[in-house]
């Protein structure tokens, strides 16, 4: 988690750990639902992409 | 007819979040394509994974021998209990590196953010009271602290009002605030404890968000909602005026 961008670790605990919806979370970040969710895909790729470079 | 399914679709439906006519869609495209398919399950791992490791970090116990260190800490030289307070969560980082790698590098800062909050670590200056009708000497200590301008946040739009700042010599600043509710938010300064992070976790039934660049480390706590507190959080942030 730590390679990840301030953005992306924040996105992925928002929504996987505390469980906020995307409408909560653009809310609260101030950015339209489908910037949450483009923003959320790239995280998951990119925290995806850092396991696969593990193994 | 198919329809097209996009990347933030599949997040989406892992999270639970698309209409059950976009699920479908997302699930039928997974049955024509298998590596497709294979991806929505990696994802799904990947994600049960951090909520696993997180959940039991955030409710893992601090190691009983650092308690009893840190309850039999003599209160009268103020001095030595901050360098105590200091070098045990430098120790307790240390035994959190071996057991809750993930989450260690910004511990140290919670743990002293949270013993500020409980009032056992006493400020070397207090202001509170008529001290707060200008906030001018809150912010010159905030800013002395780190070497650059800041400003302390109003945050009475979301209904708090600044009741106290704490200040630990030239190492911290607490903010108090409190609402009509009497519910206490308090923010937690200090020179930066490492690269840019942003978390939230919890203690008990107090909510804690992590707010870290390169000049500073914010901790900022309540005992409320995370979408609360992240609200609170971000407004926080947003007006110390880095």
């Amino acid at each position: 988690m730590n390679r990840l961008s301030v953005e992306h670790r924040q996105i992925l605990l928002l929504v996987g750990v505390e469980g906020l919806s995307y409408r909560e979370i653009a809310l609260e970040l101030g950015i339209p639902t489908g910037t949450v969710m483009s923003r959320l895909a790239r995280a998951r790729e990119r925290l995806r992409a850092l396991l696969e470079e593990g193994h | 007819m198919r329809q097209h399914v996009t990347e933030p679709d599949l997040h989406a439906y892992i999270d639970g979040e698309l209409s059950p006519e976009r699920a479908a869609a997302v699930e039928a495209a997974m049955a024509r394509d298998p590596a497709l398919a294979e991806r929505v399950r990696a994802f799904q791992a990947d994600r049960q994974a951090l909520i696993d490791t997180y959940r039991r970090l955030v409710h893992a116990p601090v190691p009983a021998a650092l308690l009893k260190a840190a309850s039999t800490t003599p209160p009268r030289h103020r001095t030595r209990i901050i360098g105590l307070a200091f070098a045990g969560a430098a120790a307790l980082a240390a035994c959190l590196v071996l057991v809750l790698a993930p989450r260690a590098p910004r511990d140290p800062a919670i743990e002293q953010a949270m013993t500020a909050r409980d009032n056992a670590r006493i400020p070397s200056h207090e202001l509170k009271g008529h001290d707060l009708a200008s906030v001018d000497a809150a912010a010159k200590a905030m800013s002395d602290m780190l070497g650059n301008p800041m400003q302390v946040p109003d945050l009475s739009r979301a209904g708090f009002t600044l009741v106290s700042t704490d200040i630990y010599g030239s190492k911290a600043v607490q903010l108090r605030y409190e609402d009509a509710r009497q519910r206490l938010f308090t923010v937690f300064l200090r020179p930066s404890a490492g690269p840019d992070a942003f978390e939230v976790t919890e203690r008990g039934p107090v909510r804690i968000c992590v707010w870290q660049n390169a000049d500073l480390t914010a901790v900022m706590t309540g005992a409320m909602s995370t979408p609360e507190l992240f609200r609170l959080a971000s407004m926080t942030y947003s007006s110390l005026g880095l």
